[in-house]
């Protein structure tokens, strides 16, 4: 089954989990299927059927912009990585 | 001699300026702030000392005091103040917290064809892109800086700001000399605890995108002090 990698900002949503399996066969499938999962995680990602601009996902090395987009097909070990946007350096971790 | 900007002189930028100092690239330092308590933990180019004294001149000393050339100016990088920080600049480095100064260092970069590497590190990992002129830039990836998740949401480990500041470096020091090898990629370390590989993901230009719009034409020609030491 093709692999969610999902970015430590958003592992909230699934108890921590860093990897997410999904039977499904485009990208738009997989992302309903991990918030039918672990339900909230799809509006941190996509707004009004769009990928929020401050996210992109990549199918193997490759943004899905340059494929086909949420319409991108899956192969059974793909891995389809959430990536946002980040900051840095200012505050102390508190569960280190 | 190679020139490099670094906006910041916190967490990332600490070990991006010794490390680029040591290695002889002049360093312009920006950063408006002072060192305080609650940042010795993971900017660990200042001790107990230099408490409340302005950040990039004290890192700016730290350069020096190793042999390095090194400025440090207590600006914060906007419209007014890019031009004086990067004129002259081989590469621009953003190791800035804030979302909004590692667009403006970008489509300041972009607009001007100049190299520049966007550095960001959030609780256990991070993210390094590497910009030159005429490929993708990091506006055609994360469009606008709304929402970004920042360490004041997630926090940030002393160590995480450590070795993404050590990539940070490198990947300016390549571009610097003209190694183009990493530029429309992002390097995302993910969870350093568990592995230092990072996944290399990959984007092209996006249509539409304003900062590569207002780029020059064409690629800007390899300065001269550059073709030297290669």
């Amino acid at each position: 089954m093709p692999t969610i990698r999902i970015p430590s900002a958003l592992r909230s949503f699934t108890g921590g989990a860093s990897d997410v399996e999904v039977a499904a066969t485009t990208v738009r499938d997989s992302l309903a299927q991990l918030d039918r999962r672990h339900p909230g995680i799809l509006a941190k990602i996509v707004d009004h059927g769009k990928i929020k601009p401050f996210i992109r996902i990549f199918v193997g090395p490759d943004e899905i912009a340059g494929l086909s987009g949420l319409e991108t097909k899956l192969a059974e070990r793909d891995e389809v990585a959430i990536v946002p946007a980040i900051a840095g350096g200012q505050a102390e971790v508190s569960d280190a | 001699m190679l020139r490099a900007t670094i906006v910041g002189a916190g967490g990332l930028g600490g070990p991006i300026a010794i490390s680029l100092g040591a290695a002889g690239v002049e360093l312009t330092i920006a950063d408006h702030d002072h060192v305080e308590l609650s940042n010795l933990h993971r900017q660990i180019q200042f001790t107990s000392m230099d408490l409340e004294q302005p950040k990039a001149a004290r890192l700016a000393e730290v350069v020096v005091a190793q042999g390095g050339a090194a400025r440090g100016l207590a600006t914060r990088w906007s419209a007014d103040t890019a031009d004086q920080l990067a004129a002259g600049a081989d590469v621009v480095i953003d190791a800035s917290d804030d979302p909004v100064t590692k667009f403006a260092v970008a489509d300041w970069a972009v607009a001007n064809g100049r190299c520049y590497v966007i550095s960001a590190a959030l609780r256990y990992g991070g993210n390094v892109m590497a910009g030159a002129p005429g490929v993708a830039c990091y506006r055609c990836l994360f469009e606008e800086p709304i929402d970004a998740p920042t360490c004041a949401d997630a926090g940030v480990l002393g160590p995480t700001v450590a070795a993404i500041g050590g990539v940070a470096a490198a990947v300016a020091l390549a571009l610097a000399r003209g190694d183009r090898t990493l530029t429309g990629a992002l390097l995302v370390f993910e969870d350093l605890r568990r592995t230092a590989d990072p996944r290399v993901v990959r984007f092209a230009p996006r249509p539409g995108c304003p900062a590569c719009a207002r780029a020059p034409i064409s690629p800007v020609a390899t300065p001269a002090h550059v073709a030297e030491v290669r």
